[in-house]
């Protein structure tokens, strides 16, 4: 009895623990975005926070499968990347030291942090397979 | 000079070594380069797994996997500082050997279901992906520990060994 009010005493913590941290007051219900998704033909398998993101699986208008990230507050794609490799991380602060003479250092915790343009990944690391 | 280490042993070791490390690392941003490498692994686990059947006699799992009694009487001789010399896995790193090749089968197994379209953003399959995933460093860093014990302990370099696959018989 005592074990199972302990469980429910830790299953309203988290609860109320992720509903205070996990979506800030300002970002819109994951509903309205999955809504408008589903509006424009998407089929929307799962939608999670995401370092600072809504990131959504799915299929788009066109069947294909998708992983896209949206931002919060407009509900509009990103046009970056937030969940990173350690690769892309090292390298980006080895890059950022030997870079440090042109630039003040600037830390670069929020997903868009930096400004710096990207080619997608996806297909950048696609060369070596080719097929004939 | 004796052969222990057969050359399709010494080749999956050191791919499968340096494999994991890159896996590892592109995790979360190269997609499709980790799908493949991903596959890749899991190939070259499973031929080690046939190899464990097939292959030559310290290749084998009849080899280096022993009785809970005898790992534990192992275990003791560690602390004991008397640790037999074994000249294939000794009783503790084949089990470690046993878990990671059943680690990495299942990281594999998570991966690719979260490729199919009914596991496709299940968080769950990505939980566990990620749990048995980094989970895997553990036992590298218990792999690694014990190849320096060992080397130490009984006076012969094991990392050599892998290299060449002979070992001082005694």
């Amino acid at each position: 009895m005592n074990k199972s009010k302990g469980l429910a005493l830790l299953t309203v913590a988290v609860l109320t623990t992720s509903t205070v941290l996990g979506a800030p007051s300002n970002w819109k219900p994951s509903e309205d975005l999955k809504q408008l998704l589903i509006s424009q033909g998407w089929q929307i398998n799962n939608i999670k926070e995401e370092k600072g993101f809504y990131e959504v699986y799915g299929k788009d208008e066109m069947g294909n499968k998708v992983e896209v990230y949206f931002d919060p507050i407009t509900l509009e794609k990103a046009s970056k990347q937030p969940s990173e490799s350690k690769l892309k991380v090292w390298g980006e602060k080895i890059l950022t030291v030997f870079n440090a003479d042109d630039e003040t250092g600037d830390d670069n915790d929020g997903p868009n942090g930096d400004g710096d343009s990207e080619t997608n990944d996806d297909n950048t690391d696609d060369g070596e397979s080719n097929d004939d | 000079m004796i052969k222990v280490w057969d050359p399709f042993i010494r080749i999956f070791h050191w791919s499968l070594a340096i494999s994991f490390l890159l896996e590892w690392l592109v995790a979360g941003s190269f997609k499709t380069f980790h799908m493949y490498l991903g596959y890749f692994i899991g190939f070259l686990v499973l031929l080690r797994v046939t190899w464990g059947f097939i292959g030559p006699k310290y290749a084998k799992f009849n080899n280096f996997i022993y009785s809970k009694e005898i790992i534990i009487n192992y275990l003791k001789s560690i602390l004991t500082g008397k640790s037999e010399r074994y000249i294939g896995h000794n009783p503790l790193g084949g089990l470690n050997i046993l878990i990671l090749l059943i680690l990495i089968l299942s990281t594999g197994l998570t991966g690719w279901m979260q490729t199919q379209d009914i596991f496709w953003g299940n968080s769950l399959i990505q939980g566990l992906h990620s749990l048995t995933g980094n989970s895997i460093w553990f036992f590298v860093a218990l792999h690694l520990l014990g190849v320096v014990f060992s080397s130490i302990m009984h006076k012969e370099n094991l990392v050599k060994a892998m290299i060449t696959g002979k070992k001082i018989k005694t």
